[in-house]
């Protein structure tokens, strides 16, 4: 017993002994240039893994094995500094804010990298510096003009309507007539979530991304190029975005809570003229046309009250909207782990009558830590509900005249109608991931994570009265429909990852995995008509012609990957990836698919032959090649799918489905080459960044569907029978023009151009037209959407003038077999076939932008601060459809409104030389066709997007308030659009290039915001 | 170490579930329908794809566009039936003078209106040709759960309709692709119409070989089965009109004499044309396509012209869009006493409707409507009347035509007045055949009067120019009593021609 006590107190004094020896003690505070002390900055002996964090204060207080070793001051946005202990025991540190962002840690897929080590084409926005720029209701509008190559097109202004998304320039052929994006793939946290659900299955056609909280978002990184993206393999083919969201720091708990509320104003609205003016127009049309067609009552009954108003309809559907936002978050982290919860409110009423969208959402995700923090436990769930409150189609050609009296009359059903339809589309999402990592034997870690994402839409639409008229014999409908869609998405996978430094100049970082994802979507749809009047805002009319049915699809991804990071002393960056990737959705033997690709990089800066150049702070080459995939969203295109035929003497059937039912076991991936050179440049201190690409990408095999002789009984076959190619050049130009104390002044200018076209269709190149001839074009050599117009030359003054056939006789049939007449638009016969068709139309015009890009500049006065952007739009020719459609006039013109025809140039008369031929509504063929080029416009534009003013209070009146921070701000957003266009907006088209204004205004928003810390 | 284990442990389990658990995941195949993979397993599959065969060919007949549902431009299916056989055959009129489409279609204006288009497009019948084939083509390797009896009765259902549709599209456009291979998506150009009718024949008479007289259900004929899905006698009458259009009138003679063989088919007295012309499912009749509005397929839906020539009470319409007016009733029915004009045509007029005949001379020239088929007058689309494609009264006639035309007068006589006598109208009695022939298709114009027989007998006999003044002999030459072949045939089909006239 006694030896051992001995034994013990010799120990123990060992070991005070060497304490008393070696050991030192070091405390002290680091602040900011400012001299406010810096909570949570990391203060770690370098080489080791000892280390503790400062205080609210600022504060720490380490022991260090001896006073040889290095301490390492670190702390995000701050130039890292490195300090020897030496005889000190006090040392306090001043840490200088960086403005490079080279060492800015920024997600990739499977890890984190720094952007001085990245090969890929990889592009990061912070939300906090962008969240305030629009109203918070989906990420990707607030993505618009930021980075290079990101083009992101918001082309309608109701609330909840999803902005199209294209990375590098569109790599999708339009299918059955319905613009069809090249959309990447959206992580979040790691892991892939539902970024859209095909239509059959997305029955609320709300943006199934805006049920994320922007507010949530911490940053956002975008992989451009086939090195970054590879990794994600068989869906990277678009680009990919990786979304994380906010999670706690270490320190104490923050609270947060943010409120924006603003207006909508009602931009400019269609031409209509109104009261007497519109009876002048209409009677006018009479007189011209077809004049011994007796007027209708309305026109001609002047002194009858009913019809003698001039109410401007579109005063009472348009009216300022309103929207709001809450949010409030706690976050804070500790020994045990980290987290994060925040709750959030949105509503954005629109400017449209009954137009709507609201969002209710929680996202907690924390991490508990365990065994010495290697073992790290993630959880982050994610609930939120939207609703989504649609307005009737207001572009019906037959939208109330102005002749009619106000909403109030009895006599006026119609609107009332509008007014009382009702259309809800809830939608709501759970996304639940658990991710556990475990570091091993010093350098390896292994991480299982799994997720779910479920999604569930319903829509309820009812017109409660009769809203649709049939003739005097038809009953009248009344109707109702519900539909519930599903959509889960579980992802499972598995990474192993070993990182090392060795010899100090070697770095290795080598990444193995495994991932499998199952997605199922299931949908429910009822409606109902009834003659009998309702009130059930939902399918619940008995005695009603009841139709309903259901619908269940899945598929299936299974996937295995790795990658290897290799940087040698700093300056040579090697990375391959490679990834397999089999899906479901593809014929037996072309399941799978392998994905490599490759990248070199050279930190040229690092070379000692270039450390003479000052002001090169740095500065890499890079380049790289990979492939990816895609895939389409038919999950059972290649196996024939049947359909329960109608049934026959009450026994069911089952047929091919006709449309795309065609069994086509070869269907594969879609592939996508892609190369990518690059230059990173640091100039000037770092005031200077430029980034810019030069890339070629190839996308081969897409899914195309090409029109079957109709002999075969089916309508189309879908084969990989497409190639697209984009190529362009990305720069982005970051400057801080001016860097004082008081005053800052930052800039951002990023531009892609982009040229995009078909490079094969099928294996004869023949040309793909849609639509029976309407469509549109798809031709090897021009760009996907191409524009394929009539060639227009002038009016045929004559019937005389009308071409005729030598050898028949007959004269030249005109569009849809129309007779030509004088006052008809004289279009070229460009085969000389006696017959306008779509084989005249010639390609007139590409709505591809050519250049897309943003420019944006950041002040800061003492506490003030204002951002400025805008986004413009080079190069792109769209047509303005939705004047033209106004033109259109069809035979019932009478009981709508009408435009002004006095401000359009129209054909009346022989010798008049105008823009518009002659619009004699009794034609049965529209003379002012959508396909003339004499319509084509230039759709370039350059919009002042957002401009927001902003205060920070200062710390001393904040420390009276016991508050952290304080902001409030200011924000005008859609501020004004340089435009040649005649349209109200060129940017609110189609992919396709057609006017979409119709559809839904862009309101411009003015939004004043409040962001409190405690 | 204890971790390292732990960890080593935690790897391998996940790994291996993984790896276990993901052979087949790659296999998705839908639930709520299926895939061509996933079929042609038994005889029920085999059941399935012929009872569609039906299906679609009643969409083709009666008028759903080619999307499979009514065309929006139309608002309803018209009963593309009565349009091919009966709209321009001089006979029918848009008494209310309210619908341009009907107008055009009489008038031979067949491409005047885009609504009209969809009647160009044989899509729909190449389906039901393309169904056919499917199972032509699958069925004999079915190889469980079906008896070699189920394969040949299948196999005589697809060659029985694919006969009956190359035989219909010929009487419309002429030279028609043949495609006899399922799952051709080559493009295929017109054939000539003898060497499609031949096919017919060969397909009709190997379908005639293995289809039953009769369906039986618990020993008893089961009415419906036998009138709406190939029999013998179905296949006969086809085949007998396919002889008729070839001029092979002794064949047609010889098939039709089967048919009065078999015993199966008998003429109802008029007292029973409700039940011939309404219920469906008669004695007489010898093809129906079916309509079961229980069963939810009610001709409101998948397409008839009664909708068009309904009146109060029957809809809540003052006047059809499609009859026949006075004049030419009264041209047609020139014999008294003929019972069938009251079960044929009401008048319209206060009272709603009253018999034709009461007062033949009172009426308004159009305000007839024709009422062959009728149903509960409620104003509603519930309805379901069979469609009738071949009965046995018009077969009979037909064996008429066809004993003229060899100069057989009395076999010629004998049919034709088989049918007056039931009609209450006297015998015909001349002994010239050229007269008989004449008599024999005035009288198939009375008796099968809005039944589609019509344009096609005037066709037939190259008549049409004599009755209608909207197709001239010239235009027939041309192709004019042909319908257009729809701008869809020619897409991604070079090979594709006009009929002449519709250049």
């Amino acid at each position: 017993m006694k030896k051992r006590l001995l034994l013990f107190i010799l120990l123990l004094h060992g070991i005070s002994f060497t304490i008393l020896a070696q050991e030192v003690t070091v405390s002290g505070k680091v602040t900011d240039e400012n001299g406010t002390g810096l909570p949570g900055v990391s203060v770690i002996v370098k080489g080791t893994t000892k280390g503790t964090t400062t205080d609210i204060e600022g504060l720490y207080k380490l022991i260090v094995p001896n006073d040889k070793v290095l301490l390492e001051f670190s702390y995000v946005g701050y130039v890292k500094q490195t300090i020897e202990v030496g005889s000190r025991s006090g040392i306090d540190v001043s840490l200088k804010a960086e403005i490079s962002q080279l060492d800015e840690v920024i997600v990739v897929g499977y890890g984190e990298q720094s952007t001085r080590d990245a090969v890929g084409s990889v592009a990061n926005v912070k939300f906090e510096n962008v969240i305030e720029s629009q109203v918070p209701e989906n990420m990707e509008s607030l993505l618009q003009g930021r980075i290079a190559g990101v083009n992101v097109q918001v082309n309608s202004g109701e609330p909840g309507a999803a902005p199209i998304v294209i990375i590098r320039g569109l790599a999708a052929v339009t299918r059955g007539g319905e613009d069809v994006a090249s959309e990447p793939l959206y992580v979040i946290d790691g892991i892939p979530i539902l970024s859209k659900a095909t239509s059959e299955f997305n029955v609320t056609g709300t943006n199934i991304l805006a049920d994320i909280d922007p507010s949530d978002i911490e940053n956002i990184s975008i992989l451009r190029d086939a090195s970054a993206a590879a990794i994600y393999g068989s869906r990277a083919a678009n680009g990919v975005i990786l979304v994380t969201t906010k999670k706690g720091k270490r320190g104490k708990p923050q609270i947060t809570v943010s409120s924006v509320s603003g207006i909508s104003l009602v931009p400019q609205l269609r031409n209509a003229a109104g009261g007497a003016n519109e009876r002048r127009i209409k009677v006018g049309l009479y007189e011209r046309y077809n004049p011994d067609l007796a007027l209708p009552i309305l026109l001609s009954d002047s002194l009858n009250p009913y019809y003698n108003n001039a109410t401007d309809w579109q005063r009472e559907v348009y009216s300022t909207g309103f929207t709001q936002n809450y949010n409030a978050s706690i976050r804070g982290a500790g020994e045990f782990g980290d987290y994060s919860l925040s709750v959030g409110h949105f509503e954005n009423k629109g400017i449209a009558i009954n137009s709507k969208f609201k969002r209710s959402n929680i996202l907690m995700n924390n991490t508990f830590y365990g065994l010495d923090k290697r073992l790290l436990i993630n959880t982050v769930l994610g609930v939120s509900s939207t609703n989504n409150s649609r307005r009737l189609s207001l572009a019906e050609p037959g939208f109330t005249s102005s002749l009619l009296p106000a909403p109030d009359s009895p006599l006026l059903e119609g609107f009332e109608d509008q007014v009382k339809y009702t259309d809800r589309n809830i939608n709501n999402r759970i996304r639940a991931n658990l991710n556990v990592s475990y570091d091993f034997f010093n350098h390896f870690t292994f991480k299982a994570a799994g997720g779910l994402d479920y999604s569930r839409a319903m829509r309820d639409q009812s017109y409660p009265e009769q809203i649709v008229r049939g003739d005097d014999n038809d009953a009248i409908d009344r109707s109702s429909a519900s539909s519930l869609g599903e959509s889960q998405n579980f992802i499972l996978e598995n990474t192993l990852t070993y990182k090392n430094t060795i010899n100090e100049n070697h770095y290795l970082d080598v990444l193995v995995g495994q991932s499998l994802q199952y997605s199922k979507a299931e949908s429910t749809k009822a409606s109902g008509k009834t003659a009998e009047e309702s009130i059930a805002e939902n399918v619940n009319v008995p005695k009603a012609i009841a139709d309903g049915g259901t619908n269940f699809s899945a598929y299936a991804i299974l996937s295995y990957f790795s990658r290897v990071n290799y940087i040698f002393n700093d300056k040579y960056l090697i990375s391959g990836s490679l990834r397999a990737d089999g899906s479901s959705k593809f014929g037996d033997n072309k399941k799978w698919g392998v994905f490599p690709s490759g990248a070199i990089g050279w930190t040229f800066s690092n070379e000692p032959f270039l450390s003479d150049l000052s002001f090169l702070n740095f500065g890499k080459l890079r380049a790289s090649l990979g492939l990816s995939g895609g895939q389409f969203d038919d999950d059972y295109l290649s196996q024939g799918i049947l359909q329960a035929a109608a049934g026959y003497g009450g026994q069911g059937g089952f047929t091919p489905v006709w449309e795309d039912g065609y069994r086509n076991a070869e269907l594969t991936w879609e592939q996508t080459v892609m190369y990518d050179i690059g230059l990173d440049l640091e100039l000037f201190n770092s005031r200077v960044s430029v980034t810019a690409d030069y890339y070629y990408k190839l996308t081969k095999g897409l899914l195309l569907n090409t029109d079957l002789p109709n002999t075969s009984g089916y309508v189309s076959i879908f084969k990989n029978a497409a190639d697209v190619l984009n190529e362009g050049v990305e720069i982005t130009l970051n400057t801080f023009n001016v860097q004082t104390p008081d005053f800052t002044w930052s800039t951002n200018l990023n531009f892609a151009f982009n040229q995009n076209r078909v490079t094969k269709i099928g294996e004869g190149n023949e040309d793909i037209i849609r639509d029976n001839g309407r469509g549109t074009i798809i031709r090897v050599g021009r760009p996907i959407n191409g524009l394929f117009q009539f060639e227009s030359d002038g009016i045929y003054q004559s019937e005389e003038e009308v071409p005729v056939n030598p050898q028949t006789g007959r004269k030249l049939r005109g569009w849809d077999g129309k007779d030509l007449v004088a006052g008809d638009k004289k279009l070229i016969d460009q085969n000389k076939d006696f017959r306008i068709d779509a084989n005249d139309r010639i390609f007139a015009g590409d709505p591809n932008p050519d250049v897309v890009g943003g420019f944006s500049n950041d002040f800061t006065y003492k506490g003030f601060y204002l951002s400025v952007l805008a986004s413009f739009v080079v190069g792109r020719e769209i047509v303005n459809t939705a004047q033209l459609d106004r033109l259109q006039l069809g035979s019932g013109f009478a009981s709508g409104n009408i435009a002004d025809l006095s401000k359009f140039s129209i054909w009346q008369r022989p010798g008049d030389q105008t823009t518009y031929p002659s619009i004699n509504p009794w034609n049965s063929v529209a003379q002012v066709l959508d396909n003339d080029d004499d319509y084509i416009e230039d759709g370039s534009y350059f919009r002042l997007q957002t401009v927001t003013l902003g205060y920070n209070f200062r710390r001393d009146f904040l420390n009276k308030l016991k508050l952290r921070s304080l902001k409030v701000y200011s924000t005008v957003n859609n501020v004004a659009i340089f435009q040649n266009y005649s349209g109200p907006d060129a940017e609110a088209v189609t992919l396709s290039g057609f006017d979409n204004s119709d559809g839904y205004p862009k309101p411009r928003y003015i939004l004043l915001g409040l962001n409190i810390g405690l | 170490m204890k971790n390292i284990r732990l960890s080593i442990l935690v790897s391998l389990t996940l790994t291996l579930l993984m790896v276990a658990s993901c052979d087949d995941i790659l296999e998705q195949e839908p639930i709520n329908t299926i895939s061509q993979k996933q079929f042609w397993r038994n005889n029920n599959d085999a059941q399935l794809a012929v009872t569609s065969i039906y299906s679609i060919l009643r969409n083709s007949i009666s008028g759903l566009n080619r999307t499979d549902v009514p065309s929006s431009a139309r608002g309803s299916a018209w009963g593309d039936y009565m349009i091919y056989g009966d709209a321009r055959s001089g006979d029918w009129v848009n008494p209310a003078d309210n619908d341009s489409d009907w107008k055009n279609i009489i008038a031979n204006n067949l491409r005047a209106f885009p609504t009209l288009r969809d009647l160009h497009n044989w899509r729909l019948f190449y389906r039901v040709i393309e169904q056919c084939n499917l199972v032509i083509e699958n069925v004999p390797g079915i190889q469980f759960d079906i008896t070699e009896e189920q394969k040949k009765l299948a196999l005589a259902h697809a060659f029985f309709v694919r006969g009956f549709v190359y035989f219909y599209m010929v009487r419309i456009w002429g030279d028609v692709p043949l495609n006899l291979e399922a799952e051709n998506i080559e493009p295929l150009p017109r054939t000539d119409q003898t060497i499609v009718l031949r096919q017919a024949v060969e397909d009709l008479t190997k379908a005639e070989t293995d289809l039953p007289e009769e369906y039986f259900l618990d020993g008893v004929q089961d009415k419906c089965l036998t009138k709406t899905r190939g029999t013998k006698g179905s296949a006969n009458a086809v085949l007998a009109h396919t002889y008729m259009w070839l001029g092979e009138y002794a064949n047609a003679v010889a098939v039709i004499d089967k048919i009065q063989k078999s015993n199966v088919y008998r003429l109802l007295p008029t007292e029973e044309f409700r039940a011939l012309f309404d219920d469906g499912c008669s004695d007489e009749g010898i093809f129906e396509l079916f309509y079961s509005f229980e069963a939810g397929e009610s001709l409101g839906y998948y397409g008839s012209s009664v909708n068009w020539f309904f009146v109060r009470p029957f809809t809540n319409r003052e006047n059809g869009s499609f009859g026949i007016p006075k004049t030419k009733i009264l041209e047609t029915f020139t014999y008294p006493n003929d019972k069938r004009l009251a079960e044929f045509f009401l008048s319209i007029g206060p009272p709603p409707l009253y018999e034709f005949n009461t007062d033949p001379l009172a009426n308004d020239e159009n305000k007839i409507m024709f009422a062959k088929y009728r149903k509960a007058p409620n104003f509603t689309a519930e309805y379901d009347n069979n469609v009738m494609l071949f009965r046995y009264g018009g077969i009979l006639l037909l064996r008429a035509e066809a004993s003229a035309q060899l100069g057989d007068v009395g076999d010629a006589l004998t049919h034709l007045n088989m049918v007056r006598q039931r009609a209450g109208i006297i015998d015909y009695t001349s002994t010239d055949p050229q007269q008989i022939l004449a008599e024999v298709l005035q009288e198939r114009r009375r008796e099968l009067t809005g039944e589609s027989h019509r344009f096609y007998d005037l066709m037939r006999n190259n008549l049409v120019h004599e009755f209608t003044g909207f197709i001239s002999e010239d235009d027939i030459k041309k192709g004019g009593a042909l319908w257009p072949v729809a701008d869809e045939a020619f897409l991604n089909n070079p090979g594709m021609t006009q009929n002449i006239f519709w250049e």
